[in-house]
């Protein structure tokens, strides 16, 4: 299918998110949109899939006939397919299920073995080992992108948008992946047009590629194409400041690939004493159950932990942190809640049927819960698995060691980590640990503008945080941590960042090492791992890897390990 | 610096935008009553008179609208605590039975010689039984995962048949018994009161009341706890990874709200002349405070004012339904229209903010790149 | 078997049915992914309306279909409120709850305590199933209403897990905007299933007030939507088991009057009132305390799955939320 565009432009406000575009897509081609945050790429796919109508004046020609798109099941009549980054399926529901939703044939009565044969022939095809009665919350990010695949094309679409599908997945599906787009453009005559901002990506896979800049499209090319040129592009052109810009995000790239020496932007610092001691530690994820994980970090080290989404990264860290666990203190005061309560309605029911008072004793034993399961894994297994400073971490919640200098940050910012409709004073308020009933607000706010200068935070004292933009927000939340700090989790650190804004966010992360803060981050960016690890920690399907020589962390070495293909 | 009110604020609205859904909700509640009342061939007027005549015409009657203000006043002061950590607090009317049991627990079976030991004892043990019922409810909401508003509506179901058992059964009256309420209490065991126009009015109560908001204000205006309790509402999780002990800080404000309530149940059984436990003591008190809250918009210093109105309509409604032979719910309908108004009205004050925010990032968002196009140009 | 136990039981299918329409109305309204949380008001307001306007015209079905038209006003009314203004289906939901209470009071004033003799809903045993032993003594000496609540919890349940249609109803409250993307239209849908749940809920209110109740006095169902909104709840979202609940509750509450009856135990009636209550916030928090899952790691391998699948209590993932195209 072939897909015009004609004077796109798109505005909201003052804002020109799309101004004037114009580009063909030809059939059976691959191509590649490439642009930093807020370059207008979203815009563009959204008004081709049908979220967003142009301004008046832009056209869609689909096959040369002008096409107006109405909405996402518009652009799927009309052949066009989008996949999302988080594949939007229904977790609670099987995969045949999920197949079956939007399916033309579904009709009132579905006939599932039917679907289930076409399902399975498609998915065949390409190599996907998919199992129709799963649920989807079993699955992986990499096989929900399948199951959306064949979804899309068992719809019969000829135009396929994909928006940073690597995020996530395993080299191994990467490869799959990148091998159905192949085959699917060359047999199928599938336009594919690949959203993202991973050069090595678009390396690999793409035939074409079309950069915007600033709502405008600022050039294309035909692949291949040195990737300093496609950077240039993304930021601009010989002016010097700008020069000087890409170049940093070059050195980022090549530095990533091993073409700069590591010594150049990593100075090697003396490590301290040890932080983190997890010693033999079993986690058990909703997926999986990882074993034997050990691992000492000591003050200044960085430690990427790399692998696929959901691989128990996030678990690791989540339980090193103490996040999941209840305090000792809670547990004493759920204790004297819950004994309390049963004097009190002794008293009360000293009159009266043992039926109630059985129950509610009952109901009070079992908001005891945690705390009989906490007592019960401690008698079948003793031991200490995780120390922080030295001090062994089972009863103590991430408040506690919060208290202690530890720190975790959620990849998702505003939903776990920085409160919406709160200030920048009230978040400095609010993270001071203090016992003191009041707030002293003439401390925060001097806390706050100090922060605010100290970590070049774009926006004022006063301003709710939801209007920052993403790095400023990330900023904040570096702001936030404790002078003290000793070790720092980070999950994700520049999700959804551009690379100048990463950049930025790493060199902030990168000072407070300085001082001796340990820094333990997951990434599914394999290049950031490789960037500004010291050791990495691989997690793959139920094993857990220690990468320590520096020579063995680079793109390929990981990437087997990611896969499975390798444990050593 | 008219910015520092920001950091004070409980809903983060300014108030003169913020109460004018309110003004607006009010004009509509009445035009819609005096439409009603017009097909009954009443006028606003005669209504109006009605309740003056009933709640406001002697200080006897200014006090009766008083006592009736207290129970709702203490209930509205907790769910500040609970909807400001955005919970649902709707187990209050629960909370305020237990209360009322808890007072009446220790008003029937215990003597002591001090008149202060034996009101303490009671307005404690009613304290301590509604503290326990919302602290039940917040434990079933943290460690069960039973949603607030099941749990809430499952314990007023329980406390309300607890309640009709206790005064059916082991403290019925030993004579006479109708099953709908207890003895009435020894004169020795009711609030201290004077007799003004026939009718009683405690300063205890209103000291208790009025103390119990104070330090709710305060609370929620300055305090870390407060504070904690607005990030915890806000968002849940983002409080917890901020380091704030977010399950304690619940259980606080459900202990708190509980404790509150049982002291309005307290004060609405001990305040003389009512004077004993009756079936059903809570009378929907806990409903309307939740009315009183949403109509407030959880700001507190509107609290007491909205309380003020409603506890006179209550009181006057009795008048209009003797004298105009209007049934006195039509004073409820009126209560419920205007939230209902307030509610919409609120919802439409929303909406024209989220617009003139997205078109301020927007604007935002043009200024960086106009700003980075200009930079790119001049070197 | 005991002639008076299978009353009771009978009598125990009969007196649910209202609450079974309503739990089956609130289950198609949160499967939407909406709450409508004015059961109890809209089911007393209905009920009033029901009785009102069958008693002005002396026909039944009229009552029923104002009943079912007031329902449905109830929820249109959240349901458009929640999407065009934003407004918290909670609260909205909790006002209306009240008003409507106070609204069936002031305008039901006139027929409180009339005989509702000649606009009850028939009694209809069904022919030949009427004389299975036991089974048709319970089942099938009943009214209409009645048999409607077991035709309408077998077409919800097959709606919701065998149709096309279902499925995207299942979407709607868990994912709205993948719906979207995949053609459903989202708004429309949870417009018209919020609608029929309100009708249905209306219809129970019908269901108090011409059967089960007959009559109208101030207050006459007060608690039932509370019980039946519960009943969803403990139900876990699936209509079998809300068939069970509302079975349960009812049951409980019978039987406290028939052990009554039969003088053998002699426990107060209210505290068997509160079993039901007990009992629901006991598994709940059994399920949710970690205890249940510490349980299910004890079951032999090929047990736990459906183990687990047996205990989630999991509510629609976007149940409660308004839907944005962004």
């Amino acid at each position: 299918m072939q897909l015009e565009l004609r004077h796109i432009s798109k505005t909201f406000g003052p804002l020109k998110a799309n101004n004037d575009i114009n580009h063909t897509f030809q059939e059976g081609r691959i191509y590649a949109i490439l642009g930093e945050n807020g370059a207008g790429k979203s815009t563009l796919m959204k008004i081709i899939s049908g979220y967003q109508q142009p301004d008046t004046g832009g056209e869609l020609l689909i096959n040369g006939t002008p096409t107006v798109i109405h909405s996402p099941s518009d652009a799927l009549n009309n052949g066009i397919g989008m996949l999302y980054q988080d594949p939007l399926d229904f977790p609670p529901m099987t995969v045949l299920e999920n197949y079956l939703t939007s399916h033309p044939r579904t009709g009132f009565l579905p006939d599932r073995s039917e679907a289930r044969r076409e399902f399975l022939s498609i998915a065949q095809r390409f190599g996907f080992h998919l199992d129709p009665d799963m649920l989807i919350e079993g699955l992986t990010i990499g096989e929900r992108q399948q199951l959306e695949i064949v979804r899309l094309l068992s719809l019969k679409i000829g135009f396929l948008i994909l928006d940073e599908p690597t995020t996530g997945i395993s080299e191994a599906q990467r490869q799959t992946l990148f091998s159905t787009l192949k085959q699917l453009a060359a047999e199928d005559k599938l336009t594919i047009a690949l959203v993202t901002h991973k050069l090595a990506d678009v390396e690999e896979l793409c035939d074409e590629v079309m950069v915007l800049r600033h709502g405008r499209v600022s050039g294309t090319c035909t692949m291949p194409q040195p990737p300093d040129t496609l950077v240039r592009m993304m930021f601009g052109h010989t002016e010097e400041a700008v020069r000087e810009k890409a170049t940093r995000t070059m050195n980022w790239v090549q530095l990533s690939r091993g073409l700069l020496p590591d010594s150049d932007n990593l100075p090697a610092l003396p490590l301290g004493q040890p932080i983190l001691q997890v010693k033999e530690l079993t986690l058990q994820t909703r997926l999986l159950t990882i074993e034997n994980i050990t691992l000492d970090v000591r003050e200044g080290e960085v430690i990427g932990l790399a692998g696929l989404d959901g691989s128990g990264q996030g678990d690791f860290m989540r339980q090193c942190a103490g996040l999941n666990r209840v305090s000792w203190r809670d547990h004493v005061m759920s204790g004297i809640a819950f004994a309390g309560l049963i004097i009190l309605f002794d008293y009360l029911m000293g009159y009266s049927s043992t039926v109630f008072t059985t129950t509610l004793l009952l109901l009070l034993g079992l908001t005891l819960g945690p705390v009989f399961i906490s007592l019960l894994s401690y008698l079948r297994d003793r031991t200490e698995h995780v120390y922080f400073d030295g001090i062994p971490t089972r009863w103590m919640s991430y408040r506690d060691l919060r208290e202690r200098g530890l720190a975790y940050l959620s990849a998702g910012r505003l939903e776990e980590g920085l409160v919406t409709g709160m200030t920048l004073t009230q978040h400095f308020a609010l993270a001071k640990l203090s016992k003191i009933p009041w707030v002293n607000w003439f401390a925060a706010l001097r806390r706050t503008n100090e922060g605010i200068k100290q970590y070049d935070v774009r926006g004022q004292a006063f301003s709710p945080i939801q209007t920052l933009s993403g790095g400023n927000q990330q900023r904040v939340a570096l702001a936030l941590l404790a002078d003290n700090l000793r070790l720092a989790f980070l999950e994700n650190p520049t999700r959804g960042l551009d690379v100048n804004s990463a950049r930025n966010i790493w060199h902030l992360l990168l000072s407070r090492r300085e001082k001796g803060t340990a820094i333990v981050f997951s990434s599914p960016d394999l290049d950031e791992i490789v960037a500004y690890s010291d050791r990495v920690m691989v997690f793959s399907s139920g094993r857990c890897t220690l990468v320590g020589d520096p020579a063995k962390i680079n793109r390929h070495d990981l990437g087997l390990l990611i896969g499975g293909l390798r444990h050593d | 610096m008219t910015d520092w009110r920001r950091l004070f604020r409980v809903t983060g609205v300014n108030s003169v935008v913020g109460i004018l859904p309110l003004l607006a909700g009010v004009l509509t509640a009445l035009i819609l009553i005096a439409i009603l009342l017009n097909t009954e061939g009443f006028t606003m007027r005669d209504v109006w008179d009605a309740l003056y005549d009933g709640a406001w015409e002697t200080d006897g009657k200014k006090l009766r609208v008083l006592i009736n203000w207290m129970p709702l006043m203490l209930c509205s002061t907790g769910l500040l605590l609970t909807f400001t950590a955005g919970l649902w607090n709707i187990g209050i009317e629960g909370q305020l039975t237990m209360g009322a049991l808890g007072a009446a627990a220790v008003a029937l079976f215990v003597r002591h010689d001090s008149k202060t030991v034996q009101l303490g004892a009671e307005i404690g043990l009613a304290c301590i039984a509604g503290a326990g019922w919302g602290l039940l409810a917040g434990i079933l909401k943290t460690r069960g995962g039973v949603n607030e508003i099941f749990g809430g509506v499952a314990l007023n179901f329980i406390s309300a048949l607890f309640s009709a058992f206790l005064i059916s059964g082991p403290w019925a009256p030993e004579r006479g018994g109708t099953g709908s309420r207890t003895e009435a209490f020894d004169e020795f065991t009711l609030l201290p009161s004077r007799i003004i126009d026939r009718s009683h009015l405690s300063n205890t109560a209103v000291a208790l009341t009025v103390g119990g908001f104070i330090v709710v204000a305060l609370i929620l205006y300055f305090s870390r706890f407060g504070l904690q309790l607005k990030a915890i509402g806000k968002s849940e999780n983002s409080a917890r990874a901020l380091g704030i002990p977010t399950e304690r800080n619940l259980w606080l404000a459900m202990l708190l709200c509980g404790g509150l309530a049982g002291l309005g149940g307290a004060i609405k059984v001990l305040h003389p002349p009512i004077g004993q436990l009756q079936q059903n003591s809570s009378g929907g008190i806990g409903f309307l405070a939740l009315l009183v809250v949403l109509l407030a918009s959880i700001r507190p210093w509107l609290v007491p004012i909205i309380a003020f109105v409603f506890a006179f309509l209550a009181t006057g409604g009795q008048r209009v339904e003797s004298s105009l032979q209007i049934d006195a719910a039509l004073v409820n309908v009126l209560q419920g229209v205007l939230v209902l108004a307030v509610l919409l009205f609120d919802g439409i004050r929303q909406r024209i903010q989220a617009e003139q925010e997205k078109r301020a990032v927007a604007a935002q968002a043009a200024r960086r790149a106009a700003e980075e196009e200009l930079k790119v140009k001049s070197s | 078997m005991n002639e008076a136990l299978i009353k009771t039981l009978a009598e125990i299918v009969g007196t649910a049915a209202p609450l079974l329409i309503a739990a089956q109305g609130e289950l198609i309204t949160e499967r939407a992914g909406v709450v409508n949380l004015s059961l109890d008001g809209s089911i007393v307001l209905a009920a009033m309306a029901a009785f009102a306007v069958a008693y002005e015209t002396e026909s039944t079905e009229l009552g029923i279909l104002v009943a079912m038209l007031v329902g449905m006003l109830i929820a249109i009314l959240i349901i458009s409120a929640n999407v065009t203004l934003k407004v918290n289906q909670i609260a909205l939901g909790f006002v209306l709850t009240l008003l409507c209470a106070d609204l069936s009071t002031y305008l039901g004033r006139d027929y409180t305590g009339l005989p509702g003799g000649n606009v009850e809903i028939p009694y209809a045993p069904i022919p030949l199933l009427k004389d299975i032993p036991v089974i048709g003594e319970i089942f099938f000496r009943q009214n209409l209403m009645v048999y409607f609540s077991f035709v309408l919890v077998a077409a919800v349940w097959f709606w919701i897990y065998r149709t096309g249609p279902g499925l995207s109803l299942r979407a709607l409250g868990e994912r709205p905007s993948a719906a979207y993307v995949r053609g459903t239209r989202v708004q429309f849908w949870r417009f018209v299933y919020v609608a029929i749940g309100g009708s249905l809920v209306g219809l129970a209110g019908a269901a108090y007030s011409l059967d089960v109740l007959l009559g109208w006095r101030e207050g006459l169902t007060v608690g039932q939507g509370w019980i039946a909104l519960a009943i969803v709840i403990f139900g876990t979202w699936k209509p079998l088991r809300i068939l069970l609940g509302a079975y349960l509750i009812v049951g409980l509450r019978s039987f406290a009057l028939y052990l009554q009856r039969q003088d053998t135990i002699n426990l107060p009636v209210h505290i068997l009132n509160m079993i039901p209550w007990l009992l629901m916030l006991l598994t709940l928090m059994f399920v949710a305390s970690g205890v249940a899952n510490y349980l299910v790691v004890a079951l032999p391998k090929r047990w736990q799955t459906p183990a687990r699948r047996f205990l989630r209590s999991d509510p629609p993932a976007a149940l409660g939320t308004a839907f944005e195209k962004e």
